[in-house]
């Protein structure tokens, strides 16, 4: 059965259409939780508070073939409710592990991505993990193509100058 | 420029698209999420909800009273009666309801209306001057998906009744509306007696809006309501009250009770306030639908079953036990920034969600507590917070009770009221009515 059907299914109730959704998804939503979290435990958490929030609401999902749309949408306000909860009261379980070592690029690349405000921060995700174009983009934020375009290329440039600052590429 | 940013985004999409996965452990998250989900809808649908007025504080309480006993031919026989079944249901809880059907102060009614769609009939009502009780079933040519009921409201000739409160069966969950339905509309001021044309306004979303407009006249006349005035002050363990007047009419006696401004504790909720006739048989509170309101000047009104028609000779009003709680102990939290301000200092009330438009918390109260126990919300600026709704239900040992904001238009921090709480006062009050 192909996602949109199983989606309509769900929609009209049925849990295990719901469950086959979530399993057909559960990867990619798995990497946008780890690309947030930075964390096995963290992210399989996500995916279970995800599955409850979606199933809550899969009745208000307007246009079934949008679902994986939907999913990675709520999957990301979890993630940077959560980032935010973590930042309030720090603890230590959200510690990047495996993906990068410290001092390296990618480290420095996280530690900027955290800088960025919220929304910034969703636009390069869905721009460049999620490979979203402008237009997908411009619907789940409900904003227009040209201020996706313009804040991207803002963040970008944020992004740059905390690389710089904080990487000490003062070369460029 | 900012090619080297994006070439790391890049290459750090690749990493992430190389992680391992852990299938296993997916699978089980997603199945817990569902069962979490399904766990929750039971519980909210064990909830019931309300529609709260902004003036007005209308307080609830969950029915784990006793039981009334109906014979089984007397449920059967009524049932039969069009718009009859959830009054059956409701007079299990309330002997003065039964004493309404027994009497026969029941009214049928047959007014329809139809969108095209969905259509409403009104079956029956009680009316008297304290409120109306009013039965319907609402059938669709289609499906209906989620069917909310978005206003109530009641006019008495081309006038709108105001009320201090309506309460009604939450749509189920699964979108059926069951077959009949109940609406009980709390009056604040006594309908005069001579009341005879009505409308009702009713309307249902579900997706789309469907209006219905449903006016019909009632037979009977409106029972006029029985005016004990008391004015009498007691002290219960140092709190001072004063009971100033008991109104018996056929759907409920209201007893009004002011408390001194000046005690140390706010009374919750009077457990046991009760009438007693000379065999000692008691009207206690009313336990489903609205069961108490507070009035404008800060008094307090409760309900009790009523014994209008039993027209006993010797009757006495009574109480001995009182939730009360000092008047420093509050709930504070910052609905924005997620924090939990202040708690009351016996640690049984623990905050368990928190947004701009909903307060849910958990409180240890032992199994049978049965009150829905937060009160009115008020903001910084001292304004009160309007409500969409609450509800309560409870799990073991814990009640649960939530507040929902119809938007997030006020001042944080916010401090939120006790309308119940398990910590009691008491004493022993009769007072004999003439």
């Amino acid at each position: 059965m192909e996602e949109r059907e199983l989606a309509e299914r769900a929609k009209r109730g049925d849990t295990e259409a719901f469950v086959r959704l979530m399993e057909l998804n559960k990867a990619p939503l798995y990497r946008t939780a780890y690309a947030f979290l930075k964390n096995e435990h963290a992210a399989v958490e996500a995916l279970q508070e995800v599955t409850a929030r979606a199933y809550k609401n899969i009745r208000r999902l307007k246009e079934p073939s949008y679902a994986k749309t939907w999913l990675t949408r709520i999957m990301i306000n979890y993630c940077q409710d959560e980032l935010k909860k973590a930042r309030r009261e720090p603890v230590t379980d959200l510690v990047p592990e495996g993906i990068s070592k410290p001092g390296d690029d990618f480290l420095i690349l996280e530690e900027a991505l955290l800088a960025l405000p919220d929304p910034s921060r969703r636009l390069i995700h869905l721009k460049y993990f999620e490979d979203m174009k402008i237009k997908e983009i411009a619907e789940i934020e409900e904003i227009p193509e040209g201020t996706v375009k313009s804040r991207l290329h803002k963040s970008l440039r944020t992004l740059r100058d905390f690389m710089n600052g904080k990487g000490g590429r003062a070369d460029d | 420029m900012t090619e080297r940013e994006e070439e790391r985004l890049r290459r750090a999409k690749k990493q992430l698209d190389q992680i391992p996965i852990p299938e296993e452990a997916l699978a089980t998250a997603i199945r817990a999420g569902v069962q979490r989900e399904e766990q929750e809808r039971a519980r909210r649908k064990a909830a019931r909800r309300y529609i709260w007025p902004a003036a007005a504080v209308a307080a609830l309480l969950l029915a784990f009273v006793m039981t009334i006993r109906v014979s089984p031919a007397f449920a059967h026989a009524v049932s039969s009666l069009p718009g009859m079944s959830p009054i059956v249901e409701m007079l299990q809880f309330d002997k003065g309801m039964k004493a309404i059907i027994d009497n026969e102060y029941y009214e049928e009614i047959h007014v329809t209306d139809s969108d095209g769609t969905v259509t409403v009939t009104l079956s029956g009502v009680i009316v008297d001057q304290s409120g109306m009780v009013i039965t319907y079933t609402v059938d669709s040519t289609t499906e209906m998906k989620d069917p909310q009921i978005d206003t109530i409201e009641l006019y008495s000739g081309n006038e709108l009744i105001e009320h201090q409160g309506v309460s009604f069966d939450y749509p189920d969950e699964e979108g059926k509306m069951s077959s009949e339905q109940l609406i009980h509309y709390n009056f604040t001021e006594p309908l005069p007696t001579d009341a005879d044309e009505f409308e009702l306004k009713l309307s249902i979303r579900d997706g789309e809006e469907h209006t219905f407009n449903l006016p019909f006249t009632i037979q009977k006349p409106v029972a006029q309501g029985k005016v004990h005035d008391l004015n009498r002050t007691v002290t219960v363990d140092g709190q001072k009250l004063t009971i100033q007047s008991i109104t018996v009419h056929p759907l409920k006696v209201a007893v009004r009770i002011k408390e001194d401004p000046d005690n140390t504790m706010d009374i919750l909720q009077y457990e046991d306030l009760r009438i007693e006739d000379g065999n000692g048989e008691a009207w206690s509170r009313i336990a489903n639908g609205m069961t108490a309101t507070q009035e404008e000047d800060g008094t307090d009104v409760y309900f009790l079953q009523s014994n209008y028609f039993e027209q006993p000779d010797l009757i006495t009003f009574r109480m001995n036990r009182m939730q009360a709680i000092d008047k420093t102990e509050r709930l504070v939290v910052n609905t924005l920034t997620g924090e939990v301000l202040e708690t009351p200092s016996d640690g049984k009330l623990e905050v368990t969600e928190l947004s701009p438009t909903l307060v849910e918390t958990k409180l240890r109260t032992g199994p049978e507590f049965g009150y829905g126990y937060l009160g009115s919300a008020v903001d910084a600026d001292g304004k009160t917070i309007d409500l969409s709704s609450g509800g309560s239900w409870q799990i073991g040992e814990y009640s649960y009770n939530d507040l929902r904001f119809t938007n997030g238009d006020y001042v944080n921090p916010i401090t939120i009221g006790f309308f119940a709480y398990p910590n009691y006062i008491g004493g022993d009050v009769t007072i004999r009515l003439e």
